[in-house]
């Protein structure tokens, strides 16, 4: 049976909120949260926010709009804006965005910057506005905010090393030879972050020698990342693995291997993300190893951290909303299938 | 459109003076026969080893682009061997068959593209659309096959919006007068929203459980070895060639580029002449996005983007000017095999150099390149 995530969010909701489910289900707004934000002053009816992600240009960003959209819909507060710009290279444009989202007034926001630092400055007027910040994903170093989901990205970069290597072992017997890890932009925190843990981590296996570190130039139609594991293996026929920090890099690396015939008996792939292509592949067997963040839980939960804050209660700085490896042999077992295809059934569609 | 060369009332000659007919302005067309071919390089007057020396270069220089392309495959040959013996050259990556198909596929989708480019350049117009235009149809091809349209459905239906879209380009350049920078400008904005409407920002795999389809399948395919992406673009490069070069039409797109007042005068239908070029620039896109979308399994709403640059700087490379009335597909041909082979064997190389260092050496290699070619030119008029 497939637990879908908003269901488990909601129980985990309802749990949390101590008080028992409402009986239908539709409706998270259970009374002891209403009466607590009516005493605020602060009715759900009236909380108003926008959600800003670093571009709608990517089915992961997709996934943190739907469940953002789907928060407010339980809690019955109202989004005014769900957005991005139009590639996460464009730093200009989300801080546009979030400038006018300033201007709206709103409750609060829930924001991925971009850029560790190119935001800090719209992200402090709208602190200083009065307006509760949450981050998500991606941090901005040194910025003020109620507070920040995301993915603890160095430990998730080192538990994908440790899945490398064991997928190696697993395939050659040892814990030997050349591998390669993609990056897909430079300078990107998240992305630097889980390189770093994945260095960090190989470190650990002597066997295992770096022989190329390929960059993706932010080419999101993946032509760059299928370039960069096509080259890679023509370079380096006896490579035994390769590391894709995003999902562009792993989904494309899996296509070059497939073009090229790489016999998936002697390369392990493991990357960073999931969309029903890479899910697919996963469970045949192409793919060696997926790092699961819950960019479902930044979305549901930052809207729901932002009318808690709104609200009045007092909230942790910092939630990791947790990092998970897929294999293919725990690609089908119930917590993993929710946390592979959050938003339900494959194809397209915010399914909302 | 084109503006006048600045020489008054004379009128540059058209491409195809040596073909005996001369076009002057203001008169009646008269048949005069052709004037000289291009003066020979001199030869001799410098003696001794640095004058046979400076021979081969000359040599190897004249082949001009070509033999920039062999001296550049013959460095990442020797390159990437991977015993650094000479004597194992055959073992060399950089021309194993397996590295080889990639180069063919890597510079399939942008060769397309450059080739509708090139028509394009040589009305001394351009067509900034191509890349948003591949995205969307890439887009197009894979909301068919998810509707469960057949292949010939999808390409059909495919390849006829990318031709409306050229023909609206290319209407809005005559008819309108609007510039073609600007007209493509916008265009390139409205497609590429366009695509991103249609997806809502999601990628759109062609099965959704990433089954093989009978499309990428082919795509995926080889014929002899040769990647079933670069047969299409060898095809189509053989086809616009002869068009181009042999057909009326041909002639007159090159008429076009160097003089529109007098093509007009001479009778050209100069509408006919812009609607063909543009789409055909538009039917090339439409043809990438399909292979694009084949190769890859999935549309992307973001394919293509920055696909017109590179075209354009292949055309450019193999000798078309963007003051019109220059260029040859083979010369746009060599221009992508270049950029695509420089991309791939810096890439390959097992100096594992930093990939942001290959992105200047790219960049250097492309402008010295260039300036040799010019200097060539330069040295080939100067006598």
């Amino acid at each position: 049976m497939t637990i879908k995530r908003r269901e488990l969010l909601q129980r985990a909701a309802v749990v949390g909120a101590g008080a028992a489910a409402a009986s239908t289900g539709a409706s998270l707004i259970n009374p002891e949260l209403l009466a607590f934000a009516s005493s605020a002053r602060k009715p759900l009816s009236s909380m108003r926010f926008v959600t800003i992600v670093k571009t709608v240009a990517s089915p992961y960003w997709a996934i943190v709009l739907a469940a953002a959209k789907h928060a407010a819909k339980d809690l019955g507060v109202t989004g005014l804006q769900y957005t991005g710009g139009p590639s996460e290279a464009d730093i200009a444009a989300e801080v546009s965005l979030l400038e006018n989202a300033i201007a709206q007034k709103p409750d609060f926001i829930v924001c991925a910057p971009t850029d560790k630092t190119a935001l800090n400055a719209t992200i402090a007027k709208a602190f200083n506005a009065g307006i509760k910040v949450i981050l998500v994903d991606s941090d901005g170093v040194g910025a003020p905010r109620t507070s920040f989901l995301s993915t603890d990205n160095f430990n998730a970069g080192s538990l994908c090393a440790d899945a490398l290597a064991a997928s190696i072992k697993a395939k050659t017997g040892a814990v030997s030879g050349k591998i390669a890890y993609a990056t897909f932009q430079s300078n990107v925190g998240s992305l630097t972050l889980r390189d770093n843990g994945f260095l960090a981590g190989i470190k650990k296996y002597s066997g295992l020698t770096i022989v190329a570190h390929k960059d993706g130039a932010g080419d999101a139609s993946e032509l760059s990342a299928v370039s960069a594991a096509s080259n890679t293996i023509a370079a380096h026929p006896d490579l035994v693995g390769y590391f894709g920090d995003n999902l562009q890099m792993v989904e494309g690396a899996a296509k070059a291997f497939k073009e090229k015939g790489v016999s998936t008996k002697k390369v392990s792939l493991i990357g960073f993300d999931s969309d029903p292509t890479l899910v697919a592949e996963l469970q045949a067997g192409q793919v060696d190893g997926l790092l699961l963040q819950d960019p479902y839980m930044m979305g549901y939960g930052g809207v729901w951290y932002g009318v808690l804050a709104s609200i009045g209660v007092k909230l942790p700085l910092f939630l990791d909303t947790g990092a998970t490896v897929a294999t293919p042999k725990t690609a089908n077992s119930p917590l993993v299938e929710g946390l592979l295809s959050p938003l339900g059934k494959p194809g397209r569609g915010l399914g909302l | 459109m084109p503006f006048s060369r600045g020489r008054g009332w004379r009128v540059p000659v058209p491409a195809f003076a040596s073909q005996g007919i001369r076009f002057v302005a203001d008169s009646p067309i008269s048949m005069v026969p052709a004037s000289q071919p291009a003066p020979e390089v001199a030869r001799g007057g410098r003696e001794g080893i640095s004058g046979w020396l400076a021979e081969r270069i000359d040599l190897v220089l004249r082949l001009g682009l070509l033999g920039i392309i062999l001296i550049a495959a013959a460095i990442f040959t020797l390159d990437t061997i991977p015993s650094k013996h000479l004597s194992d050259i055959g073992q060399s990556i950089f021309i194993s068959q397996g590295n080889l198909q990639d180069l063919a596929r890597q510079m399939a989708v942008v060769g397309v593209i450059a080739l509708g480019e090139t028509f394009v350049i040589i009305t001394a117009g351009i067509d900034l659309s191509v890349g948003s235009l591949l995205g969307l149809c890439g887009v197009i091809a894979a909301e068919g096959f998810l509707n469960g349209w057949s292949t010939p459905v999808v390409i059909f239906t495919t390849l006829l919006f990318a031709l409306a879209v050229g023909l609206v380009n290319g209407l809005l350049v005559d008819m309108a007068k609007i510039p073609p920078f600007i007209v493509t400008l916008g265009m390139l904005g409205i497609l590429r929203g366009a695509a991103y409407l249609v997806t809502q920002g999601l990628n759109l795999a062609l099965s959704p459980t990433g089954q093989p389809t009978p499309f990428t399948s082919w795509i995926e395919n080889t014929n002899f070895a040769i990647p079933n992406i670069f047969i299409v673009l060898a095809v189509l490069g053989v086809a616009s060639a002869i068009f181009l070069r042999f057909t009326r039409r041909g002639r007159y797109i090159y008429a076009l580029g160097s003089n529109p007042e007098s093509a007009r005068r001479v009778g050209i239908n100069v509408r006919a002449t812009i609607l063909t070029v543009y789409a055909l620039s538009g039917l090339s896109a439409g043809v990438a996005g399909l292979l694009l979308t084949g190769r890859l399994g999935t549309a992307n709403p973001n394919a293509g983007t920055s696909y017109e640059l590179d075209a354009i700087s292949a055309a450019v490379l193999g000798g078309a000017s963007l003051f019109g009335a220059r260029g040859t597909i083979l010369g746009t041909f060599l221009g992508v095999v270049l950029v695509n082979m420089l991309a791939n064997g810096i890439d390959i190389d097992p100096h594992a150099i930093d990939p942001h260092m290959q992105q200047v050496v790219e960049g250097a290699l492309l402008i010295i390149i260039v300036w040799i070619d010019q200097w060539r030119k330069r040295r080939v008029v100067a006598g």
